[in-house]
């Protein structure tokens, strides 16, 4: 079992996020680019993975009452059957499943994307994090760059983000 | 006192993982502090951190930093702290008896406690998160395990009601 901590990688011309991976079992068929939930156990270890849910936003990191929760959430990086090992970035560069609901529907760079919390877009992230909805919401995800996606929530498009599903890029302060 | 370095990642050796674990040595000032204490780091003029008191602020709202005791440390000791990982620490919900969720989020309260159901409070510094549901957190103070990062936060702060 791995440790999990934070780092950035260097010395050298240019700054990267170092990637953390690591290995759990899905309880749920996943396809590479999805994103999930880390399932903790009792004793603060991890093994167990599954898609973010719509039904319940604690995923994205808001709670009905107003207060913040936490998840720790990562990327598939490969198709994986229920109950197989599945390799997730914690951290890092990644291709993840994403949307947008805002009126022109693309992702400019530097968007900020949170796990959604719009019907039927389990396992995806939401480039169109604005209004009251996404308050204290966790952000896991920075646009690398700009690029025009459908808004439909059926169609959503593997984009290259910066992803932290651990300590997270902040938390939107909503509208 | 301990320095703070970047946390490096280790390699990938099997299935599953867990939050690194940081623990910094600190100086109990002013009061005397139980395993699973709460407790908040005072900055020095340097920028440098080796005290530690109760924290001071409402669930946390001035940029402070924060740890949890890894043991009974009597006033004017020096004393293991976690700043960073899975420990065990006192946490408590003063608003009612809810139900919480594993992955429920806490903030610092200045009775050195992890409090759930913290309402609406804007720019609360998110700390803990909780590793297994409780059915009822109740107003005694209790150890549970929870994910903990007193310095980044998980995710930051709460932005209140929306």
């Amino acid at each position: 079992m791995s440790h999990v901590s934070a780092d950035l990688q260097g010395p050298g011309s240019s700054l990267s996020l170092a990637e953390t991976d690591v290995i759990l079992t899905t309880t749920e068929a996943i396809n590479r680019g999805q994103v999930v939930v880390c399932i903790p156990n009792s004793d603060g270890t991890f093994t167990t993975c599954r898609k973010t849910t719509v039904t319940s936003s604690i995923d994205a990191g808001v709670s009905a009452s107003g207060t913040a929760t936490n998840q720790f959430v990562g990327v598939a990086m490969h198709d994986a059957a229920s109950g197989a090992l599945l390799r997730i970035r914690l951290r890092g560069l990644v291709e993840v499943l994403a949307y947008s609901t805002n009126g022109t529907p693309q992702i400019l760079t530097d968007n900020a994307l949170v796990c959604s919390i719009s019907t039927g877009t389990a396992g995806v992230l939401d480039a169109n994090v604005t209004g009251t909805a996404y308050a204290n919401a966790k952000i896991v995800g920075v646009a690398t760059n700009a690029a025009t996606i459908s808004s439909a929530t059926s169609t959503t498009t593997l984009r290259t983000v910066h992803f932290n599903g651990i300590e997270g890029w902040g938390r939107f302060g909503g509208t | 006192m301990a320095g703070l370095t970047t946390v490096v990642s280790d390699p990938i050796s099997g299935v599953g993982f867990t939050i690194g674990r940081y623990e910094v040595y600190g100086t109990a000032s002013g009061a005397s502090f139980s395993r699973g204490d709460v407790v908040q780091f005072a900055m020095d003029s340097n920028g440098n951190f080796s005290a530690f008191t109760a924290p001071s602020g409402t669930y946390g709202t001035a940029e402070d930093m924060y740890g949890v005791c890894l043991e009974d440390i009597a006033s004017g000791a020096r004393g293991r702290v976690c700043i960073y990982g899975t420990v065990e620490a006192y946490t408590y919900a003063s608003a009612s008896t809810p139900s919480v969720a594993a992955g429920g989020a806490g903030v610092p309260d200045a009775n050195k406690n992890i409090e759930f159901l913290w309402t609406t409070t804007f720019n609360a510094k998110v700390v803990a998160s909780i590793c297994a549901a409780v059915a009822t957190m109740s107003s005694t103070r209790t150890l549970r395990l929870v994910h903990f990062n007193g310095f980044s936060g998980w995710g930051g702060r709460s932005g209140g009601a929306g």
